[in-house]
């Protein structure tokens, strides 16, 4: 079966892999990715639908139930997992004691459901990743929540980051500011002095493998939901804010397993420890992954938003106007997707320049590949600008009668023609036979 | 050093900035020019360099080096230069007769599995500490070229690692400066190559890209040089300024114009 092969291609579940997982693992990326929106995103069961349901909507891991059954494993968190009847389930500790239990279709920190007192909370939404509602509970529980920001090389992404760290310290949150990839003095440069108080940074830059036993910093190795809710109990109390300077430099190191388990228990972990996480933000640098490593990532943010460099013409020619291309999902399943000019003004305040022309709000289920433009590389120029058309519609097809040029055809000149005609010696004109020249 | 670089780049041997990471990309040419420039511009500025060159031998770079006006055996013995001679240090590590030369060299990783270039960082750190007795202004690491790295077997990762802890000690603690050479090249689908540069984009603050003619060789254009400068994004977005101009090397001297405007076609 597809979705079989497909998912048999993730490798061994405990995140004990060969090294450079990361992209071993995604290898046969969007193989995997096409048989998880096949095998469980054609259909939206409702909320807290029954385990049977879904099992008939993961048709691949429900055949492989008898073959597979009785697998086994201890995850890099203390955790176990094990597979029961066809699904993924783990137990471990999730903060002070209080036994998590889940279920899911991969152990890969995408858990697509919860059991809680007999009875599955969750929901479906489409390309088979779920996200948790915040059902009853006053954390959050999404696997990873806020905006992502996705910049390339051509575009950074830091500046927008900072709008987003400025906004939350703003509302009085405390953010916690994971460093690795910018010093700290570079990161806090331009932050008014009574809003650096709020941003805690820290310190994965300058020590993050323990080469130079520095004390103090935060070690690669500590970015796990208790490692990270630690740090966080070091701060004040309060609504807490979690940025991650970048995702991508995480995961180089660590694979991408790990990664997105120990981004959906922060939350939790935080919890146990009293604080709540409001929005966990994450710079990802797009070119640095495999397509397939970002579209799941995508899938799993509550808001994404990527960055461009602007066309030229846009905005001043002081600041650098960016293109946003924003996706969020609201908590009701609902999908927006929009795309805008921004720039960033001095003290990180974010400033809108206008939506594309021209563009039509694509529908979500839209696949962006499927309308391949054909003249969309050319060396030669097949579209018009605005003057260029004028100029054609203004040029006169010579077949085209216009009232004009009958009236020249009909008018009578006024200067007229005339014919001087001077008889030569050998001219034999005869008046009364004009025609005698013809040879008939 | 070329004095036309210089002018385009803003520098000059007086006040050379601090704190900023080059990256030197060639693609479809060889960018060693840049490497050469780089290396005399920093020690005639009086910088400390400690100069990572796995490519070339110690007697190819000096000659160069000599045509540019400076040489790199005074700077040596002067302990202004710290040169580090891949070639030979590699086939000591591996053929040697000494322990502890093995032991100690900083390219270990070569006979062992290759992942760990803590060692070279060691290495590079250490001779770029300041001494008590030097008076040297900001230290700087070069190095020729990341590229040789990932065709000895290292991981793209380890080299990020390597060159991340370069960053901190060397930029953000020493307040120096660092240069690489990465070679790259868009159609050889070579993707721990690209990991690695695009990387690198990503966290220096200027790049220097030179790039092979598209339409061909020319006599009087040997290629064009991307400059793109990073935009602080310290206190708000700026612009990343993009410039392309055309060069020719010469004997001693590479003369820029900007494109379509060389001594050939005018």
């Amino acid at each position: 079966m597809a979705e079989l092969e497909g998912r048999g291609r993730w490798g061994d579940p405990w995140g004990e892999g060969e090294p450079g997982g990361v992209r071993k693992w995604w290898g046969g990326g969007a193989r995997g990715r096409e048989s998880l929106g096949a095998g469980v995103g054609e259909e939206e069961p409702g909320r807290g639908g029954d385990l049977e349901r879904r099992r008939k909507h993961c048709g691949g891991l429900g055949g492989a139930r008898g073959a597979m059954g009785g697998a086994r494993g201890r995850g890099s968190q203390g955790e176990s997992w094990r597979k029961r009847r066809g699904t993924w389930q783990v137990r471990g500790v999730g903060g002070a004691g209080a036994t998590l239990r889940a279920q899911g279709l991969s152990p890969y920190g995408e858990v697509i459901g919860r059991r809680r007192r007999g009875r599955l909370v969750g929901s479906w939404k489409g390309r088979g990743v779920c996200v948790f509602p915040n059902g009853g509970e006053a954390i959050p529980i999404s696997p990873a929540r806020g905006p992502f920001p996705a910049d390339t090389a051509e575009c950074e992404g830091h500046s927008l980051l900072k709008t987003f760290v400025a906004a939350s310290a703003h509302r009085g949150e405390s953010v916690h500011i994971f460093g690795f990839e910018i010093p700290e003095e570079e990161l806090l440069a331009g932050f008014d002095p009574d809003m650096t108080v709020r941003l805690l940074y820290q310190d994965g830059f300058t020590d993050p493998l323990r080469w130079t036993g520095e004390a103090g910093g935060f070690g690669a190795e500590e970015f796990t939901a208790l490692g990270v809710a630690g740090r966080l109990a070091r701060g004040p109390a309060g609504p807490v804010t979690v940025v991650l300077d970048s995702l991508s430099w995480l995961l180089l190191r660590q694979p991408l397993p790990a990664v997105c388990q120990t981004l959906g228990r922060i939350p939790r972990a935080a919890a146990s420890a009293g604080l709540r996480v409001t929005r966990i933000l994450a710079l990802l640098h797009e070119d640095l992954h495999p397509p397939g490593l970002v579209e799941t990532l995508r899938s799993l943010a509550q808001a994404v938003v990527g960055v461009r460099p602007a066309p030229e013409g846009i905005g001043s020619g002081e600041d650098a106007p960016r293109l946003a291309s924003m996706l969020q999902r609201k908590g009701t399943g609902k999908v927006l997707t929009k795309e805008e000019y921004f720039t960033v003004l001095a003290g990180f305040t974010p400033k809108a320049l206008g939506e594309p022309t021209g563009s039509v709000p694509r529908d979500e289920d839209a696949d962006p590949h499927s309308t391949v433009d054909p003249t969309a590389n050319l060396t030669f120029n097949l579209r018009l600008s605005d003057t260029e058309r004028r100029a054609r519609d203004g040029m006169p097809l010579p077949f085209h009668f216009s009232a004009q040029k009958k009236s020249s055809l009909l008018e009578a000149s006024t200067s007229g023609g005339k014919i001087y005609y001077e008889p030569d010696a050998a001219d034999d004109l005869d008046e009364e036979d004009p025609d005698d020249d013809l040879d008939v | 050093m070329f004095l036309e670089l210089n002018e385009l780049l803003n520098a000059s041997p007086e006040r050379p900035e601090q704190g900023k990471l080059t990256l030197l990309c060639d693609t479809k040419t060889d960018g060693s020019f840049l490497v050469h420039h780089f290396l005399s511009f920093y020690l005639k500025a009086g910088c400390k360099v400690c100069f990572v060159a796995l490519l070339q031998s110690f007697s190819h770079y000096n000659i160069i080096a000599q045509k540019l006006g400076v040489s790199l055996t005074a700077a040596k013995e002067r302990g202004q230069l710290v040169f580090l001679e891949g070639l030979k240090s590699c086939f000591d590590v591996l053929f040697g007769e000494e322990q502890h030369v093995r032991q100690t060299s900083p390219l270990r990783f070569v006979s062992e599995d290759g992942s760990n270039l803590k060692t070279m960082y060691e290495f590079v750190r250490t001779s770029l500490m300041a001494s008590g007795s030097d008076s040297w202004k900001c230290p700087v690491l070069l190095m020729d070229d990341l590229s040789v790295l990932l065709s000895l077997g290292v991981r793209p990762v380890d080299v990020l690692d390597f060159i991340h802890y370069c960053r901190v000690a060397v930029c953000s603690q020493l307040k120096g400066n660092i240069v690489v050479l990465v070679h790259s090249n868009d159609d050889s689908e070579d993707e721990a190559n690209e990991l690695v540069v695009n990387s690198l984009c990503h966290q220096s603050n200027l790049i220097l890209w030179a790039e092979g003619l598209a339409t061909g060789f020319c006599k009087d254009v040997h290629g064009q040089l991307k400059i793109i400068q990073k935009g602080s994004s310290e206190l708000k977005a700026e612009r990343t300024l993009l410039r392309i101009y055309q060069y020719k090397i010469q004997d001693k001297n590479v003369t820029f114009f900007a494109r379509g405007m060389s001594a050939a076609v005018l």
